[in-house]
């Protein structure tokens, strides 16, 4: 049974088709990725999971049971981060936790308690005094998640959690989200970072086109989307058109760069070739590298509009 | 409880945190009543500059000039009306006075003043009290004329009685006269003088005489002739007896008209001695003066500021009220925080409750502080008000709190909630006493404004703070006032079941 089901859903804002006929199952107690372009309606799922959009059509359910009938109940046992750091800046650490512990109607002790579990665990707990304003980016989305989880909540919804931060504070935020996982919390987490879901999700689900196309383990996906492997070689010489001219039974192939990529079913094979090409054409092999897919490769094979290919590869 | 609580506590943090909220909020509103009530203060003008013009200055118009110095003001003589005119226009004066030229009793005048009718708060106090001061002088003038008209009058009275003597006088002649004529007229009327010649025995006498002697006939004859003379003399007399006794008729007539004429004169004499006395007891000053009017105000307060004070409060009570909450509504509205606010399961009635409980102290703070002051400088019985007068400000102050959520809940950018609040705010002011009396309004507008609830608070608080009004005189505004916050709270959670964010 999943901790969320949306059966049939679509959501319009007057004129403007935003979800169409969305079926989702997401199981509890994994690290579940909705990806999507941006705009394509990942933070309205969310939104419609806890409540706070009605569904134009379809129906939501948490833990099997109407969202309406289960609201009070779903509201004390979810936390959500948004996009954007969600706590009063005015506020400390300390006071914004312990501010939604009161929200969430906890009694004072655990109120105590909690926090300062939760501010170890984002490593925010020697901060907790200082007004939150003044933190950096990072500790910021720390505190956001923090806010989150003061109530140990049994699913945490974290927006775009990565989004505007700088490599290391992402790996951060992603060791925090494993940590969250780690403590038996299902994590619901959306992003257009492909690379971010790759690390943290076991399993996904693809939106595209007011849809989700796709949703499964990221195994699943990669092996049924994509079968095929890349080729990466680097040639002293560099003449990757009669190499291409004197294969047989590539999918496709682009240079990027100085190298060559080929991406075919039977990379073994091809590699032979490629060896035997290079012999007689007396070049010379500098770099060679057999690539399995990755989730950008399977996200490219699903959604075929080229337009948002491009433009979710531009923004990447 | 801890929800809201927390809530409360969060709000409270906020705004202190936010260090110009906190100095806006708490110092905005003291600030405000203090300069407006500096401006309003009529206890006391100073420096009030009276520009003088006339073309030729007479002893009066000096002792006027020489009047308006004593008092608080500064006079200047100018060259020209123009030039007295445009001083007031450039702010050189605040009034401008123009004499008639050689103002002369005698001859009376009318001194003439221009006044900066765009200086509102101070024309009708200037002109007032020049006024007061000219009039002071010209009743000084009028009481000195009279003063000449009422001692002749005292001199012609004393005239009067010198000569009342000679009155009485005549009046006892006439009296002699009368009863004199009386006597004479009483002589002659006893007089006996109607004789006939048949009354004398002459017949018989002469009969006896002719039969003795015939000289003694002769000597009868003569008798007889003789006789027959006095007869005839004596109905003369009786003739002119008659003629005088209807002579002295018409003396003793026209004797009793002169004793009329006098007593009429006595009369008039006593009326007119009389009527003086009374101008002497009536006084100059009744004369001068014979209706005065004094106007006493029916409350105890001394200066303007006293009797706007009610208003004042609840202008600030208002505005403070519906722009607080209405921004902390939006504020929250549009943070980034509202949603995660609302997933949680906190309702928002609570949210709402929250906002209202914390703007309700902070308010609550101010009224204290106003009041204080208020009690401190110039209200003495602010505090046998209090028993009606916190409930009074609780309702009040709560009924403008809901009215702000429901705007905050209504509009979406600080902006139009801001023009939206001081733009009803003003509709409220204007339709109520505070700038103009609402009787100055058509019937039916002011029909439908006396429905205003600023209408209705600034009069419940003007009748408990300024009269101590008991429960039973303003029990309607109470009532009327309860029954509008209990509508606005309604409307304020209606409205926010349907504005609901994210359906």
């Amino acid at each position: 049974m999943g901790i969320f089901e949306l059966k049939g859903v679509t959501k319009r804002f007057k004129d403007n088709l935003v979800l169409e006929n969305l079926n989702l199952d997401i199981p509890q107690g994994s690290i579940f990725g909705i990806l999507g372009i941006n705009g394509s309606g990942k933070t309205t799922i969310l939104r419609l999971l806890v409540g706070y959009y009605k569904p134009t059509k379809g129906e939501v359910l948490y833990l099997n049971k109407k969202l309406k009938k289960v609201e009070g109940k779903l509201r004390s046992e979810i936390g959500f981060t948004t996009q954007d750091s969600a706590f009063y800046p005015k506020l400390t650490v300390e006071e914004n936790i312990k501010y939604f512990g009161a929200l969430y109607g906890l009694p004072k002790k655990t109120i105590e308690s909690n926090s300062d579990r939760i501010l170890k665990l984002v490593e925010l707990d020697h901060v907790r005094n200082r007004i939150a304003e003044q933190l950096s980016g990072g500790m910021q989305r720390r505190l956001d998640m923090a806010c989150s989880l003061i109530h140990v909540p049994k699913v945490v919804i974290l927006d775009e959690p990565t989004e505007d931060l700088d490599p290391l504070l992402r790996k951060d935020i992603l060791h925090l989200i494993k940590k969250i996982a780690e403590i038996g919390t299902t994590v619901i987490i959306t992003s257009h970072r492909l690379e971010d879901i790759e690390i943290v999700c076991d399993r996904v689900a693809i939106l595209h086109n007011k849809s989700m196309i796709r949703s499964g383990t990221l195994d699943e996906l990669k092996e049924e989307y994509s079968s095929s492997e890349e080729i990466h070689l680097q040639t002293k010489n560099q003449d990757y058109r009669t190499i291409v001219k004197n294969i047989s039974q590539y999918d496709t192939y682009y240079v990027d760069g100085s190298r060559l990529v080929i991406r075919a079913k039977n990379a073994e094979r091809i590699l032979h070739e490629i060896l035997h090409i290079i012999e007689n054409t007396k070049d010379k092999l500098i770099y060679v590298d057999v690539q399995r897919p990755t989730l950008e490769e399977v996200f490219q094979s699903l959604t075929k509009d080229v337009g948002a290919q491009k433009d979710f590869l531009r923004k990447q | 409880m801890n929800r809201l609580f927390t809530l409360i506590k969060k709000n409270f943090r906020l705004i202190v945190r936010s260090k110009a909220s906190a100095l806006m909020i708490i110092l905005g509103p003291l600030l405000l009543i203090m300069l407006v009530g500096a401006a309003f203060n009529t206890a006391n003008i100073y420096g009030i500059r009276v520009g003088v013009y006339s073309e030729e200055y007479s002893p009066l118009s000096e002792a006027i000039i020489h009047e308006l110095n004593q008092g608080d003001y500064a006079t200047q003589k100018v060259e020209s009306e123009q030039a007295c005119i445009e001083g007031v226009k450039n702010g050189i004066f605040h009034v401008c006075s123009v004499f008639p030229n050689n103002l002369k009793v005698d001859l009376g005048g009318n001194i003439q003043f221009y006044v900066d009718n765009t200086k509102t708060n101070i024309v009708y106090l200037i002109s007032e009290t020049i006024s007061a001061n000219i009039g002071k002088k010209s009743q000084d003038l009028s009481f000195q004329l009279t003063k000449g008209v009422v001692d002749t009058l005292e001199d012609i009275k004393d005239t009067i009685e010198d000569r009342e003597d000679l009155l009485d006088e005549i009046k006892s002649l006439n009296e002699e006269d009368k009863v004199l004529l009386g006597i004479v007229s009483n002589d002659l009327a006893g007089m006996t003088l109607n004789y006939e010649k048949t009354d004398i025995p002459l017949g018989t006498l002469q009969s006896q005489i002719s039969d003795s002697n015939s000289s003694a006939g002769s000597a009868f004859n003569a008798v007889e002739s003789k006789i027959e003379t006095i007869l005839e003399d004596t109905s003369k007399a009786s003739s002119k007896r008659d003629s005088s006794l209807e002579k002295i008729q018409t003396l003793s007539q026209n004797t009793e008209s002169s004793k009329f004429s006098i007593a009429q004169m006595q009369k008039t004499f006593d009326s007119i001695k009389r009527d003086v006395s009374g101008v002497k007891e009536t006084g100059v000053n009744k004369i001068v003066n014979p209706i005065t009017s004094d106007i006493k105000p029916i409350t105890t307060q001394k200066t303007h500021i006293n009797f706007i004070f009610p208003t004042l409060m609840i202008m600030i009570i208002m505005f403070v009220s519906m722009l607080l909450t209405s921004t902390l509504e939006i504020r929250e509205k549009t943070s980034r925080v509202y949603f995660k606010n609302f997933i949680t399961p906190t309702s928002t009635t609570m949210f709402t409750l929250s906002n209202y409980l914390t703007n309700l102290i902070i308010i609550g703070i101010q009224s204290t502080i106003l009041l204080g002051a208020a009690s401190y400088f110039f209200f003495d019985n602010i505090a046998t008000s209090i028993p009606l007068l916190l409930p009074a400000l609780f309702i009040i102050i709560s009924f403008f709190l809901f009215l702000g959520i429901l705007l905050g809940n209504i509009f979406k950018t600080e902006e139009t909630n801001t023009i939206t609040n001081i733009s009803l705010g003003f509709i409220m002011i204007f339709f109520s006493s505070a700038i103009l009396p609402i009787e100055t309004l058509p019937t039916v507008i002011r029909s439908i404004a006396s429905f205003n609830p600023f209408f209705i608070s600034e009069t419940l608080l003007n009748k408990i703070i300024l009269f101590q009004a008991p429960l039973k005189n303003v029990l309607e505004h109470f009532l009327l006032l309860s029954g509008y916050l209990i509508g606005i709270i309604i409307i304020t959670l209606i409205s926010k079941k349907i504005t609901k964010r994210g359906q």
